[in-house]
């Protein structure tokens, strides 16, 4: 009960109304929210890296760590405790970059790339989204309400 | 090295060298490993006896030595099997990050850092610049743990800075557009120093090799004129980049430093080399991080 801390690479899926799921630190990674108000449930992941293929052993022990291996084993734990497709609301944010000429730390856009696409590969639609940029990001999301903020850089908003 | 121009010089400067000067040095103990290390005639008994007499060290090294992050397979039960196992580069890295640990866990207000968070980036970064280094078959330069372990240790001393200037410096970041400032260049031009300018200054007070200076000193500018292309500030700086942009220890200052294109190209590094670095060094940092605090 209370807060639940999302650690980089991990998710967290919550059905008691008192908690709030919250993951810090969001840089390029993704922080990935999906709700479903009748089935009064929600989740949140937080991916680091775009695709599995960077490292294959890894994702078998931490699918999460990965959009691609992630966003697949997250969204099957989701609808194997009743959420659907239907009533699913998907909020992303994150995906922010150093400042890179070489466009070497791409991580942030390849990371969203990979988001929608697994996103159309499950017909889901983004309900909303707050990527980009460089600030830090902290996501969070109210059990009780379906209600998700994000904190980039020093101001906190609601993500909508 | 930016220059000061006479419109940069403010009051804090003066403070900060101050508290730079009065901050307690490291244990002598660890000067005396990096001493050690460069010594082709050490004598490994005489240094093991040394060791003895701290019992807190001793306690350290046997730790980590028996643990699975070295590799451990059998329980090792004396200081001098654990040096001779892990040998004398390992344990003076180990012995310099039990002794900076304490000082980098604590929370930085300023830059908005929760407890553990520095930690956990320079160790991040520590791990990440040795990676780098073996996965592009670079022998790695023999202080490059240690560079990356204490890489941002002049935030500590800034970050009471860089709360009172806070609006200043993130006004002068350029928040809004593509004219973005890199936050080091900002925090010079806000507090006269940046933050790897007072590490620098630190280790050179503690009498700390010019390999590590330098390191230190030019991690967010490794091509800089003042110095010969030095690859430990090189992988310093690429691993740096990479903990910012996957999120290790980012406050305030966000994602806003600058990558280097010339290291980038020099190193031939592509996004795949470092998302490859990215997994191995995430499990490893949370492992160190909890043998160091735990």
């Amino acid at each position: 009960m209370g807060q639940i801390v999302v650690g980089i690479s991990d998710r967290k899926i919550s059905r008691n109304p008192a908690d709030t799921l919250i993951t810090y630190s969001l840089g390029s990674c993704l922080g990935i929210t999906v709700y479903d108000p009748v089935a009064q449930l929600g989740g949140m992941m937080h991916c680091m890296l775009p695709i599995a293929g960077a490292d294959r052993e890894k994702a078998k022990a931490n699918p999460f760590m990965f959009v691609d291996t992630g966003m697949a084993t997250f969204l099957q734990e989701l609808f194997d405790l009743g959420v659907t497709r239907k009533n699913a609301v998907v909020k992303v944010c994150g995906g922010a970059r150093v400042l890179d000429s070489k466009d070497l730390f791409r991580i942030g856009e390849r990371n969203f790339i990979v988001f929608r696409k697994m996103m159309w590969k499950n017909g889901l639609m983004i309900a909303a989204q707050d990527v980009g940029g460089s600030s830090a990001r902290t996501m969070f999301l109210e059990i009780a309400s379906g209600i998700v903020s994000v904190k980039n850089g020093t101001k906190i908003s609601e993500l909508k | 090295m930016i220059p000061l121009n006479s419109t940069n010089i403010n009051k804090p400067l003066k403070e900060i060298e101050k508290r730079i000067d009065s901050y307690p040095a490291m244990p002598a103990m660890c000067q005396h490993l990096i001493k050690s290390c460069e010594d082709p005639d050490v004598n490994f008994k005489k240094l093991v006896d040394e060791i003895r007499y701290d019992p807190g060290i001793t306690a350290n090294i046997l730790k980590m030595a028996n643990s699975a992050y070295y590799g451990s397979s059998r329980r090792i039960e004396s200081l001098q099997t654990a040096m001779v196992r892990l040998g004398l580069k390992q344990i003076s890295e180990i012995v310099i990050a039990h002794s900076v640990a304490d000082r980098l866990v604590k929370k930085l207000q300023g830059y908005d850092l929760r407890p553990e968070e520095l930690l956990k980036h320079s160790v991040w970064v520590a791990i990440a610049a040795e990676d780098l280094a073996n996965v592009l078959h670079i022998k790695p330069p023999a202080m490059l743990f240690t560079a990356g372990l204490l890489h941002d240790l002049g935030k500590i001393i800034l970050d009471d800075y860089i709360l009172d200037q806070r609006e200043a410096l993130l006004k002068a970041t350029g928040n809004n557009g593509e004219d973005k400032i890199s936050f080091d260049i900002v925090e010079h031009q806000i507090l006269g120093i940046n933050h790897s300018e007072v590490g620098a200054q630190l280790l050179e007070n503690w009498n700390f090799p010019e390999e590590l200076v330098i390191a230190v000193r030019y991690h967010h500018a490794p091509t800089d004129p003042d110095i010969e292309y030095d690859p430990s500030a090189a992988m310093v700086h690429i691993a740096d980049m990479l903990a910012y942009s996957v999120g290790i220890g980012i406050g305030v200052d966000g994602l806003q430093y600058v990558s280097n294109p010339e290291v980038i190209e020099r190193l031939h590094l592509k996004p795949i080399i470092l998302e490859g670095v990215a997994s191995r060094t995430l499990e490893k940092m949370e492992e160190l991080k909890s043998l160091l605090v735990g």
